[in-house]
C-alpha cells in the first residue's frame, strides 16, 4: 500500500515538475531524528521549507523553538493546529535542542 | 498559481518523506554540526548546502582570497521557496506604479536601451552573515563567513526610471517586490521598501548583469536590485514591481523583519526585548582570512601566503592589519588593486613561521573613516552584523 501512495506521489511530482522550467532544482532528503512527532513536523513544516532550516537551528533552547514555531503561525500563517503544533514543538525541543547541539 | 505551487509542496513534503527513491539526493553528510558541499545547483560550482528549498547556499571561505567572486561561487539565499526557475522575457516587464504621473512597463530591452547604463564592484552581504559566531545561537541560517561576495553590478539608475515615470509630490517611499512566492499563499509575500532619498542616490541601480552575464536565476535574474553599502535583503531579486508609496509600507517584512535594538550599541542581552527596534541598513567595517585555513598543517620556516578580503558601507578600507601574537602587535597587510569604495579590497601577507605550535593569525580592517573591527560584539535577536576581528588556528610542525 505504502509503495503504490509512494509511487502515485512520484508521478504527481514529476508531471509538476516537468513544466518549461528552465532551471530544474535538486531535491534533497535530509536524517531527521526518529521519534513521536517526526511525521508532523515533515507534514508541515515542509509545506514551505525543507528540514535543512531545523537541523541549522539545532542547539537553540526551548524558548527559542517556542519562538520559532509561533513566528512561523503567526507571522507566516502556517495553517498548525494547536495540538499539533504542541507536539511539534516537544518533538524539535526533544531532538534538537540545546542537549543537541 | 499559488494553489498549484502550494499542492506542489504538500506533494513534496509526502513525497521527501517516503523512503528509498533514488530521484532525491540524499544529504547524508548533513547533521547538526557538518553541511555537506553540493554541487548539484544548475548554474553553480561547489557551495555549501543548508537547504535546497528555498535554495540556502553558503560560499566555502577559501573563495575570499581574491576580490571579485565568481557567480558560480556566489552564495544564494531565497526567503520564499516557489523561486523564479523560468523567465520569459517575451513577456516579461518591469512596471511602475503607485504615486507616479506615468505608471509604465519596460521590457529588458527598453532598460538596456533607453537608459545609461551604470557599472560599479559592491559587496552583497546577508545581514546574518556570521550568525553562527554569536553566543547563544540566534534563531536564523548559521551562517559562517560565507553569505557574502562581490560583483561587478550593471544596469540602470533607478532615480532615471523613476523620473521617467514622473514621481508626484508626497511620495515618500519605494516598495519593491520580485517574482519570487510563498508556497502556502496566507504567507505574506515578501516585498520591501527603501525611503525615497535612498532610492534616488546615484548609485541605487537595477541591475541586469552581475561580473558581465545575466544574473543567474539562483540570484535574481533578470533584475535586481542593488543598494551598495546596504546589507543584501534591501537588494531585492527577480524584481518585477516597483511602487511608489506616500506613505511607509506596511507587512510583516518591513514591520518586524531584520530589525535592529535601537540603541548605540544595536545591541540587547539576550532574552531581553528591545525596546525600540529600527531596520537594518549600512554594513560595518569587516575583514575576513580566506587562507590558511583554520587547523591548516604548516612547516617551520615554509613561507605561507595568509590572504582575505576587507569591505565596509562605502567609506573605504584604509588598512588590514594583522596580529600573530594574540592582538599586542599589528603589522600592515598589502592591499590589493582599488574596485571602488563598495568592492571587496583584496589583502595579503608573507608569512615564515618560526618556531612550532599552534598559532592564532587574527586580521583587523580600519576604514577611511577611522572605523575598525571590534574584538567583541554585543548580542541582538536577529544575529546581524557580526565583524568581529577574523582569526584562524594554524598548526606549526
Amino acid at each position: 500500500m505504502k509503495k503504490i501512495i509512494f509511487l502515485l506521489l512520484l508521478g504527481f511530482s514529476t508531471n509538476l515538475f516537468a513544466s518549461d522550467s528552465k532551471l530544474n532544482l535538486p531535491i534533497y532528503s535530509y536524517p531527521l531524528k526518529e521519534g513521536k512527532g517526526k511525521q508532523l513536523v515533515e507534514t508541515y513544516c515542509q509545506m514551505c521549507h525543507s528540514v535543512g532550516y531545523i537541523l541549522n537551528n539545532a542547539g537553540v533552547d526551548k524558548k527559542t523553538w517556542e519562538h520559532i514555531v509561533h513566528h512561523m503561525i503567526h507571522d507566516f500563517k502556517a495553517p498548525i493546529d494547536e495540538k499539533s503544533a504542541k507536539e511539534i514543538l516537544d518533538y524539535l525541543v526533544k531532538n534538537y535542542g540545546t542537549k543537541n547541539k | 498559481m499559488n494553489r498549484r505551487d502550494f499542492f506542489k509542496g504538500l506533494a513534496i513534503s509526502a513525497f521527501t518523506a517516503s523512503v528509498g527513491s533514488n530521484l532525491i539526493e540524499k544529504a547524508d553528510a548533513f547533521t547538526v554540526k557538518t553541511y555537506p558541499i553540493t554541487t548539484k545547483f544548475p548554474e553553480k560550482d561547489k557551495l555549501i548546502l543548508y537547504s535546497e528549498r528555498p535554495p540556502l547556499l553558503e560560499t566555502p571561505r577559501q573563495y575570499f582570497d581574491r576580490a571579485i567572486t565568481p557567480n558560480k561561487l556566489f552564495f544564494v539565499r531565497w526567503h520564499l521557496a516557489d523561486i523564479p526557475t523560468y523567465v520569459d522575457l517575451n513577456s516579461w516587464r518591469l512596471k511602475i506604479q503607485g504615486n507616479v504621473k506615468n505608471p509604465i512597463e519596460f521590457s529588458l530591452d527598453d532598460l538596456k536601451t533607453k537608459f545609461e547604463p551604470v557599472s560599479f564592484y559592491a559587496v552583497l552581504q546577508c545581514s546574518g552573515n556570521g550568525r553562527n559566531f554569536f553566543k547563544p545561537k540566534p534563531k536564523g541560517i548559521h551562517w559562517n563567513h560565507g553569505a557574502m561576495g562581490n560583483a561587478l553590478w550593471t544596469g540602470v539608475r533607478l532615480k532615471d526610471i523613476l523620473n521617467y515615470a514622473g514621481i508626484k509630490s508626497g511620495s515618500i517611499e519605494v516598495a519593491f517586490d520580485g517574482l519570487d512566492k510563498p508556497p502556502y499563499p496566507k504567507t505574506p509575500d515578501f516585498i520591501r521598501s527603501l525611503p525615497l532619498d535612498r532610492v534616488l542616490e546615484e548609485d541605487v541601480i537595477l541591475a541586469y548583469e552581475m561580473n558581465n552575464e545575466p544574473l543567474p536565476y539562483l540570484n535574481g535574474f533578470p533584475l535586481r536590485l542593488i543598494v551598495p553599502g546596504w546589507y543584501a535583503t534591501h537588494w531585492i531579486k527577480s524584481v518585477s514591481r516597483i511602487t511608489v508609496l506616500d506613505k511607509p509600507l506596511k507587512n510583516f517584512w518591513m514591520e518586524k523583519a531584520y530589525k535592529l535594538p535601537d540603541n548605540d550599541c544595536e545591541c540587547i542581552k539576550p532574552g531581553e526585548k528591545p525596546e525600540k527596534t529600527k531596520t537594518i541598513t549600512t554594513m560595518n567595517v569587516k575583514s575576513v582570512i580566506a587562507k590558511p585555513l583554520d587547523n591548516s598543517i604548516v612547516k617551520v620556516g615554509e613561507v605561507i601566503k595568509i590572504a582575505g578580503v576587507a569591505f565596509d558601507y562605502g567609506s573605504g578600507i584604509r588598512d588590514v592589519l594583522l596580529s600573530f601574537d594574540n592582538g599586542k602587535t599589528w603589522e600592515k597587510a598589502n592591499l590589493g588593486t582599488y574596485l571602488g569604495r563598495y568592492s571587496f579590497r583584496e589583502w595579503f601577507f608573507y608569512y615564515k613561521p618560526k618556531k612550532k605550535g599552534k598559532l592564532t593569525i587574527m586580521s583587523r580592517a580600519i576604514n577611511n573613516d577611522g572605523q575598525m573591527q571590534p574584538f567583541e560584539i554585543g548580542w541582538n535577536p536577529g544575529g546581524y552584523k557580526w565583524n568581529v576581528v577574523d582569526k584562524v588556528q594554524i598548526n606549526i610542525v
